[in-house]
């Protein structure tokens, strides 16, 4: 309490920033296909048959009631125009014979209609971001056979994009990227050459759809390099004995790819980048920030183009574990209201909706949680006890980050304004964030030497981004306050409109004390939810929350 | 008198925060004590009539190191579970005995009793802690290196005797022993992994 008291008498010394409510917007969502831009990679049909079976066929409603406490209106499909051509195999076949060849051969992706996935995304306002391969498509469903020959890449993504046009699931769709990470040891010269073949057709059925290329920018010890060793023999002998050459070499990629590309480049609207890790030097932060910017100023030819972070995750596949705490929850909702109210990203996507990666919790219905990569068998994955033969969806601790921010964006979507505690300060440059992570990566050391001493106080900051509705009648302010020493005294001046009534808001904590403790798949969350509403002036952010504060304006005579 | 009572009590209190240690070492490369034959216990564990008197949680104890002491004579089944308290604590027991087929050792310390388990890349320690004290447990595993641990717990209040269920995962530095305390009055499940 006494430290709480200096804490406050120090603060108040301070005064609180002036936010502007009729100020021109940082971003207006409204005019992005991406809508919210908060989101999950993966999405729930990329799982087989009986997934999606099971999840949008049988029980589409209770699927949805699960996907919107997760808040996963914007979702990345990966493989999509394969995919798309499994399903319409699987609609086309006949005969039950030729269905269960179908399903031998592509069940892994197949779903029964490819509308039902469309439609669900339809009916919920979901977006999703399709990546397309141009590598080869399947020519011969029966077979199996597939080509490589650039006519018929082209025209089966071209098919696939006139069926989504055709269907009307123009808005469903937040844009095509050009192959998912097609760094990983492949040549960027070829794949430039074809893409630049399809992308001008993909534009002429779909004027206005948004199109981005990936970027390469690693740095040594990044955790997807780790990551994409363990499961690539090929990438790990690329990097073996030679790590600075190995980075450069794929780094280099990106540069090479642009100058092959530059017939075509002009009709990209984005670049896409994968961001792993969440210490200040790894890339969920403002390190990947800047990263962005160099690259820009190296190439010029990408200046100007918006971003999609379409992967993205404090740490990669080597620890899966580590997202299933509070902390992970809290340290994404630093970074989702750093790209927030970043002009230059239109969209994350956080790696991935279906492994347990903080969102979502799948159940096989066999007895296991799925994990993405690793077998049960590895000790990483997490049994079942509650096992009754059908696949089931259970809320993470990150998913009421999502719901919390989607459900306050899609009301705001004009962002106005950004900040740390009494501070406007743009929030690529928050370091709230990392700092955060870093601490909670203390306490886990902490806890796991035994407990020896004090445990290291956690401490990153009171983040938050200030957004209002088209009408300006209504204001939220989205909130991460990861100190935990003291709750936040939540005080702004306001410029052009002024608060009218109380606030409504929403609370999602902790106790301090389970903030780096693993929430167990099936169990009781250690985190909860809360809403009240408090009178201005007198609204405190507990610490340890996610929050969003929304409330009527009216204008300041 | 009445301060020879008070400080009794006062030394009563702070022994009792002090958690006793109990220190296992688990070998992966002994010979099993038993297998688990999950089909028949898994079938025993959710079978058979309802009795209200199970719903207490020293007869869940009582029943829990009767399963312990039959893995000691290298059987694998276990006494029928029901009851309001033991479909929680069943349901505990029966993923610890499903996903770690191999039971490498069953030990005791006064009334603090374990049996040691390992499959699919895990280890798991089934501890029954009947007793008002928590107990520090220190698990080195010989052989092959642990990591962080999933705790499992079903408690009983020292007041009203209501049972309640928690989970959660801690951390532990690769390599060195898994420790953490049991609570008094509980019987958990801890898994970690050892590769």
């Amino acid at each position: 309490m006494a430290l709480a008291g200096a804490a406050a008498t120090a603060f108040a010394a301070m005064p609180p920033a002036t936010v502007d409510l009729a100020a021109e917007p940082i971003k207006d969502q409204r005019q992005l296909r991406a809508g919210t831009g908060c989101g999950y990679a993966g999405h729930i049909s990329m799982l087989d048959k009986r997934y999606c079976d099971e999840f949008l066929v049988k029980h589409p409603d209770e699927t949805w009631k699960r996907l919107a406490e997760g808040g996963a209106y914007v979702v990345r499909e990966w493989s999509a125009n394969d995919r798309w051509q499994a399903c319409m195999a699987l609609k086309a076949a006949k005969t039950a014979a030729e269905r269960d060849a179908v399903v031998k051969r592509y069940g892994g992706i197949a779903c029964a209609d490819p509308r039902v996935v469309w439609d669900f995304r339809k009916r919920h306002g979901i977006r999703a971001l399709l990546t397309l391969e141009n590598y080869s498509v399947i020519v011969d469903t029966k077979t199996g056979r597939r080509s490589d020959d650039i006519k018929d890449v082209k025209r089966v993504i071209c098919d696939f994009v006139h069926w989504l046009v055709a269907n009307g699931y123009k808005n469903q769709v937040i844009g095509f990227e050009l192959s998912n990470e097609p760094y990983w040891g492949n040549n960027p010269e070829r794949n430039a050459a074809r893409w630049a073949e399809i992308v001008p057709e993909i534009k002429k059925i779909f004027p206005e759809v948004d199109i981005g290329f990936p970027i390469a920018e690693y740095r040594a010890f990044d955790p997807d390099v780790a990551a994409v060793r363990r499961r690539s023999t090929a990438t790990d002998k690329w990097f073996k004995d030679q790590g600075y050459y190995a980075f450069s070499r794929l780094n280099q990629w990106s540069g090479r790819f642009i100058v092959a590309f530059s017939n075509a480049i002009d009709q990209c609207s984005h670049v896409i980048y994968h961001f792993y890790g969440g210490y200040r030097s790894e890339a969920v932060g403002p390190s990947g920030f800047s990263r962005i910017h160099a690259f820009a100023q190296a190439f010029p030819e990408v200046k100007g183009k918006k971003v999609w972070i379409s992967e993205w995750r404090e740490r990669s596949d080597e620890d899966n574990h580590c997202h299933q705490s509070f902390g992970s929850a809290l340290t994404k909702a630093h970074y989702l209201l750093s790209t927030t109210a970043s002009p230059m990203v239109d969209c994350t996507s956080t790696h991935q909706l279906s492994c347990l990666a903080g969102g979502f919790y799948i159940a096989d219905g066999k007895g296991d949680w799925v994990v993405q990569w690793a077998e049960h068998d590895e000790g990483r994955g997490y049994g079942d006890p509650d096992a009754t033969g059908v696949p089931r969806i259970e809320i993470g601790p990150a998913g009421p980050v999502y719901r919390l921010y989607n459900e306050a964006l899609m009301k705001h979507p004009l962002i106005l304004d950004t900040g740390v505690w009494r501070e406007r300060i743009r929030g690529e440059k928050l370091c709230s964030g990392v700092l955060f992570y870093e601490s909670t990566d203390r306490v886990k050391a902490w806890y796991a030497n035994g407990c020896k001493g004090k445990r290291p106080e956690m401490r990153g900051g009171e983040q938050w981004v200030l957004a209002c509705n088209p009408r300006r009648t209504s204001a939220v302010f989205l909130i991460a306050n990861s100190v935990e020493a003291y709750p936040w005294p939540m005080e702004f001046n306001y410029k052009g409109y002024r608060p009218r009534g109380k606030a409504r808001c929403r609370f999602y904590r902790c106790r301090p004390e389970d903030v780096v403790m693993r929430h167990i798949p099936g169990e009781k969350s250690l985190a909860w939810m809360e809403e009240k509403t408090m009178e201005f002036g007198k609204i405190v952010i507990p610490s340890m929350c996610v929050a969003t504060v929304e409330f009527d304006i009216e204008e300041a005579k | 008198m009445k301060k020879m009572t008070i400080a009794t009590v006062a030394l009563v209190a702070a022994l009792s925060a002090f958690p006793r240690d109990v220190s296992i070492v688990v070998d992966v490369a002994a010979k099993p004590i038993a297998s688990v034959d999950y089909s028949a216990a898994g079938a025993k564990l959710g079978a058979g009539p309802a009795m209200a008197k199970q719903d207490d949680f020293h007869a869940l104890v009582a029943r829990t190191k009767r399963a312990f002491a039959a893995f000691d004579r290298g059987k694998t089944d276990v006494s029928p579970f029901n009851g309001k308290t033991d479909r929680i604590w069943t349901r505990y027991l029966s993923l610890a005995l499903r996903d770690h087929r191999k039971a490498l050792a069953h030990g005791k310390d006064g009334d603090f009793e374990y049996l040691s388990l390992e499959g699919r890349g895990q280890n798991c320690i089934v501890a029954v802690n009947p007793g008002a004290e928590p107990v520090k447990l220190t698990v080195t595993l010989k052989g092959r290196q642990s990591g962080d641990w999933v705790l499992r717990r079903v408690s009983a209040d020292a007041k009203t005797g209501a049972v309640t269920a928690r989970a959660w995962g801690g951390y532990c530095k690769r390599g060195s022993p898994v420790t953490l305390v049991i609570a008094p009055r509980s019987l958990s499940t801890i898994t970690y992994r050892a590769r």
